[in-house]
C-alpha cells in the first residue's frame, strides 16, 4: 500500500540528482530491493506504472534485482540464508538478529536514451521487476 | 525501518568506460548520509569520443575494470530510496535527544486496541509521568479527542488516504505540541500492520501490537513489523476464550522472527494488564535522561553503567 509513497521517493531522489535533460532521456532504473526492505516488487512496479501514465515518463522501465535475505550466527561465526522469516541459525539454532543482506532499497543506477532514440512509447506494464527466482 | 545496514561501499567513479549508447548515472550516499550526491556521468564533454571501454587495459586492471569490462554502462553505487525519510527521522531523532524525551512509535492494524491501550497507560501512570500523544489517522479527530478527555496534550495527523505517517509529517506534528517538560511522546500510526513499519519516524522505542481477534498466524503474515519492534503487546487477551488464538504460539512465531521481542500481553477490561508497560516506560525514560547526562559530561562516572 505505501509503493506510491516509495515511488514517489524514487522521483524525489531523482529529481534531486538528474538535470532536467537527462531526466527528459531517463530509460530504465535500476533497483536493489531486498527480501526485508517491506517492499512487493510487483506492487512497485504497478505503481510506478501507475504514477508514470501519460506523463514524460510513461515508457521509463523500472527492473528491480532482489536482494535475499542473511543473516549471521554469533556461534557458528556462519552466514545463512534466511528462509520464511526464522532468523535461527540451522546449525546450531541460536537466535539472531545480526541481518547481513536484504534490508537495501537503493537506486543501483539509470540508464538513458540517446539523442534520436525514442522511449518505447507502446510500453506495456512488463514483468521485469518481478522477483528473480532463486535470487 | 530503523535502521539503514546497506553497506554499499562508495566507488570512485570513471566515465570515460561509457559506450556512446548509453550512458549511467551513478548515486552515491556514501558522503553525506541521506544526501545523494550526483556523480555526474555526462559533465564530460567528450566522454563519446573514447567510445571503446575496452580501451582501459584490463592488465593493470582491478575487478572494478573488470565489471566495467563485463558490463560497461553499470555503476556500482547507490542511493537509499529512503534518505529523505531517514534524514527527517534522525532530525527528530536528534530534536527529542536534546530535549530528553523517549519518543515511541505504536503500531498495529486498525482495531488491535491502540488507542484503549493509551487511555489504560495514561490512566495507570496517574502523572508519574508527562506525555503526550501523536494520533494518525485517514480522517477524523476522534482518536485524539479520547486522549485529550485524560487531560493529555494530543495532536491530531489526518493523513487523508495515507496509510502510514512518514518523519516529515511527525517532525510537523512536533512543532504544535508544547514539549516543555515532556518525558515521552507517543505516537500512535495509523491502523496498518505492513507500511508503517518501514518507516522509521526517529522512535526510541517502537511497539506493535497484535489482538487475539486477528489470530495467531500473523507475525509470519506482516514479518517486518515484528523484526523491527522492540515490544509486542498482545491485545484482548480478555476474549481469549472465545477466539482459536494461543499465546505461545503467536510469541513463539514472533520471536523466530525477532528473539529481542519483548512480550507482554494487555487486557482492556483488566487495568493492572498495563503496568508490565509502567514499568518499561519508567525504566526508559529513566534510561534517556541518564544517557544524555552520560553525555553532557563526559569526564569518568565510575558507575555510570549502573543507570545504562
Amino acid at each position: 500500500m505505501h509503493e506510491i509513497s516509495l515511488v514517489s521517493s524514487i522521483w524525489k531522489t531523482l529529481d534531486a540528482t538528474l538535470s532536467e535533460s537527462e531526466l527528459n532521456a531517463l530509460k530504465l532504473i535500476r533497483l536493489k530491493v531486498g527480501a526485508l526492505a517491506n517492499v512487493e516488487p510487483i506492487l512497485l512496479d504497478s505503481a510506478f506504472q501507475a504514477i508514470t501514465k501519460n506523463t514524460r515518463f510513461d515508457g521509463v522501465e523500472l527492473r528491480c534485482t532482489l536482494i535475499p535475505a542473511t543473516a549471521h550466527c554469533e556461534s557458528c561465526k556462519d552466514i545463512f540464508p534466511v528462509n520464511n522469516y526464522r532468523f535461527i541459525c540451522p546449525t546450531c539454532d541460536q537466535p539472531t538478529s545480526d541481518v547481513r543482506s536484504g534490508e537495501e532499497f537503493l537506486i543501483e543506477n539509470v540508464e538513458f536514451s540517446t539523442e534520436g532514440e525514442e522511449l518505447n512509447s507502446n510500453h506495456k506494464p512488463n514483468k521485469s521487476c518481478a522477483p528473480i527466482p532463486n535470487q | 525501518m530503523c535502521t539503514n545496514t546497506q553497506s554499499v561501499e562508495p566507488t570512485v567513479v570513471n566515465n570515460h568506460y561509457h559506450t556512446h549508447n548509453h550512458y549511467v548515472y551513478n548515486f552515491n550516499h556514501g558522503q553525506a548520509p541521506g544526501q545523494p550526491v550526483a556523480i555526474p556521468a555526462h559533465d564530460h564533454g567528450h566522454s563519446h569520443d573514447h567510445g571503446h571501454s575496452h580501451d582501459h587495459s584490463p592488465t593493470n586492471g582491478n575487478n572494478e575494470d573488470i565489471q566495467r569490462m563485463i558490463s560497461p554502462h553499470i555503476g556500482q553505487i547507490g542511493a537509499n530510496i529512503l534518505s529523505a525519510n531517514d534524514r527527517d527521522a534522525a532530525g527528530n531523532r536528534q530534536r527529542m535527544r536534546n530535549e530528553n524525551i523517549l519518543l515511541i512509535n505504536l503500531i498495529s492494524s486498525a482495531g488491535s486496541g491502540k488507542t484503549s491501550f493509551l487511555e489504560r497507560t495514561i490512566e495507570a501512570l496517574d502523572g508519574r509521568l508527562k506525555i503526550a500523544v501523536i494520533e494518525g489517522d485517514l480522517e477524523t479527530e476522534r482518536d485524539a479527542d479520547r486522549i485529550r478527555k485524560h487531560g493529555i496534550q494530543a495532536y491530531q495527523i489526518e493523513t487523508g488516504g495515507i496509510c502510514h505517517l512518514e518523519a516529515n509529517v511527525v517532525e510537523h506534528a512536533l512543532s504544535h505540541l508544547d514539549t516543555t517538560g515532556l518525558d515521552v511522546i507517543i505516537i500512535e500510526n495509523v491502523g496498518n500492520p505492513v507500511c508503517p513499519a518501514a518507516f522509521d519516524l526517529g522512535e526510541d522505542y517502537r511497539i506493535c501490537m497484535l489482538a487475539t481477534t486477528e489470530g495467531d498466524d500473523k507475525p509470519k503474515k506482516y514479518p517486518e513489523l515484528f523484526r523491527r519492534s522492540d515490544l509486542l503487546v498482545i491485545s484482548k487477551t480478555d476474549l481469549i476464550a472465545h477466539v482459536p488464538f494461543s499465546i505461545e504460539a503467536a510469541t513463539k512465531e514472533a520471536l523466530e522472527i525477532n528473539h529481542q521481542l519483548e512480550v507482554i500481553e494487555f487486557a482492556n477490561n483488566d487495568p493492572s494488564s498495563v503496568d508490565p508497560f509502567i514499568d518499561i516506560l519508567i525504566d526508559r525514560v529513566a534510561k534517556k535522561k541518564s544517557h544524555h547526562h552520560d553525555h553532557s559530561h563526559n569526564h569518568d562516572h565510575a558507575h555510570s553503567h549502573t543507570h545504562a
